[in-house]
């Protein structure tokens, strides 16, 4: 397979951050309350996931192991606070929903983790992939939890208002939380069908190869 | 180590990364504050734009208090329309917590002609303050009549009692600004009475009966816990409480109602007493006890106890206050 195929496909789908690995739990639980917050989340860590991994990609051999980390955290911390200066300079609602959940984004795993899991070993241009990749399935998670929360637990999506009929707990962290678990169990559950099915098709494929070559013999 | 064997060291390659990392970062950050950095004029007018819908031009107007519920913060007049924007924060909400709020008067030929919109801008205590939707704060401006005083039992949609009095405080403080501002000033002739510090003086009213008896009708203010009580009261001639019914019982969602005095609920513990009767109800003056122990109105709802026991030592202090009887004469009782 392609290696930027399988650098895509891994953080999106396989080793998805929100769904496979669980990671970056605290804004997930706390924005996808709405839509418009966790895709604005979404798309804000993915700028600064795939600006992170370059960078750190291209220092990684001018940056000594021992301070690797507390590297790392200044130049996350250094494109954290651009982003913020950007969003509200430029997208003041945006800036406003998401609060103090922005700040925190020096602190998520996603980031440290693909800088020091990835980028840390790998060329700029994977980096870069890895970065976006991730960065998207992140975003694509928090959006598709957001829809779902916000649409049954406000009735709304994006802020326009849909349906009078709501469950108000689900707009509640906790009621984010129920809602994480069925998306992981569903995510799971439809990745397991496909790789189950895929060696159904690879085994049935090796069979008939494998038929097909007695009886040529 | 030697100087030289120091600077071939790791460690020195350790800070010297560290601190180029540092620098560039610090550098790079300053450039960008000096380019995207939002100044205080650009965030007011944010602010202005969000709450008013539009872009306005608005003057600044000094600050004045005119009501003591609520604590005039900021005030603006806008240029284009001649409508006030006065940001205000109500007091008596849930828990003594107060609701500040941004709202835009309307004023047309020198009066106020409505609420245009009523904005939560920040709340202190108010654990509830997302029960208070859009369509509730739409109220203040579909029921505005002239002269009106909200009441938290104006504005449904939202079932938070505290909150919604915190709020209606400090729109009534807004209009009450805005009137002062454009001389429209009306008099409240109960603010200089006895007993008035648990009283909602510009909420309350009286009517002189045929037999010279007084009828009040009183709106206490809100506790830490209780939302005010309505109450009407009639004093005889000699202040004696010769009636006494609660209205609107501000017993914190109902839970806090069973267990005030039955004396109290139905009003037979004030009925026969005159000031000097209510005052010994209390062993310490009328002053709200500090636990729940030890007076009749410590029952589990003490300070919805005060607050009815309160506004019976307002009526019996006051009924012969020769305002009450000059008012109704001349305008047939503050309504």
């Amino acid at each position: 397979m392609n290696k930027y195929k399988k650098i895509t496909l891994d953080g999106l789908i396989y080793q998805n951050p929100t769904f496979m690995l669980v990671l970056g739990t605290c804004p997930t639980l706390g924005l996808i309350s709405s839509a418009f917050s966790s895709m604005g989340m979404g798309l804000t860590v993915l700028v600064v996931l795939t600006l992170s991994n370059i960078i750190i990609s291209a220092l990684r051999k001018v940056i000594p192991g021992a301070v690797r980390i507390p590297c790392y955290i200044v130049i996350i911390a250094t494109l954290v606070t651009f982003a913020r200066m950007f969003l509200e300079k430029f997208v003041p609602d945006l800036y406003d929903s998401l609060g103090g959940f922005l700040a925190l984004i020096v602190v998520n795993c996603i980031i440290l983790g693909r800088a020091e899991a990835f980028a840390n070993k790998n060329g700029v241009l994977e980096s870069a992939v890895d970065g976006v990749a991730n960065g998207l399935g992140f975003t694509l998670a928090l959006t598709i939890m957001g829809v779902i929360c916000e649409f049954l637990g406000k009735g709304s999506l994006f802020g326009l208002q849909i349906m009078e009929f709501k469950i108000g707990m689900l707009a509640t962290p906790a009621g984010a939380f129920l809602v994480y678990g069925i998306c992981i169990a569903v995510f799971v559950y439809i990745i397991d069908g496909f790789e189950r099915w895929r060696r159904v098709k690879a085994n049935k494929l090796a069979r008939e190869n494998l038929l097909n070559a007695k009886e040529a013999a | 180590m030697t100087v030289k064997q120091f600077f071939k060291s790791t460690a020195f390659k350790c800070i010297l990364t560290l601190t180029c990392v540092l620098l560039i970062s610090g550098i790079f950050l300053t450039i960008m504050n000096g380019l995207l950095a939002v100044s205080d004029a650009e965030r007011f007018e944010r602010a202005i734009n969000k709450i008013y819908g539009k872009s306005v031009k608005t003057e600044a107007v000094a600050v004045a208090n005119y009501n003591d519920n609520a604590t005039i913060d900021e005030a603006y007049k806008v240029k284009d329309d001649g409508n006030y924007l006065i940001k205000a924060t109500g007091k008596g909400g849930y828990d003594n917590g107060t609701v500040t709020c941004w709202i835009v008067v309307n004023v047309s030929g020198g009066a106020v002609k409505g609420i245009d919109k009523v904005v939560i801008e920040s709340n202190k205590n108010q654990s509830y303050i997302d029960r208070v939707t859009d369509k509730a704060l739409n109220q203040f401006t579909e029921l505005y009549t002239d002269g009106i005083i909200y009441t938290q039992d104006l504005i449904t949609n939202a079932t938070v009692k505290g909150t919604k009095t915190a709020i209606c405080n400090a729109v009534n403080g807004a209009l009450d600004f805005v009137n002062a501002k454009l001389g429209n000033v009306t008099e409240d002739i109960y603010a200089e009475f006895d007993f008035v510090e648990y009283i909602e003086t510009k909420l309350t009213s009286h009517e002189v009966n045929e037999d010279g008896s007084i009828t009040f009708h009183i709106v206490t203010k809100g506790l830490k816990e209780p939302s005010g009580f309505k109450v009407d009261i009639t004093v005889d001639t000699n202040g004696v409480v010769t009636k006494y019914e609660i209205t609107e019982n501000g017993s914190t969602s109902g839970a806090y109602s069973d267990k005030m005095h039955a004396g109290i609920l139905d009003g037979t513990l004030f009925v026969g007493l005159d000031f000097a009767g209510i005052e010994s109800i209390l062993d310490n003056g009328i002053s709200l006890p500090s636990d729940n122990s030890g007076t009749e109105i410590s029952t589990g709802a003490t300070h919805s106890n005060y607050l009815c026991l309160y506004a019976a030592a307002f009526a019996t202090k006051n009924y012969d206050n020769e305002k009450l009887i000059v008012e109704d004469v001349e305008e047939g009782g503050q309504e």
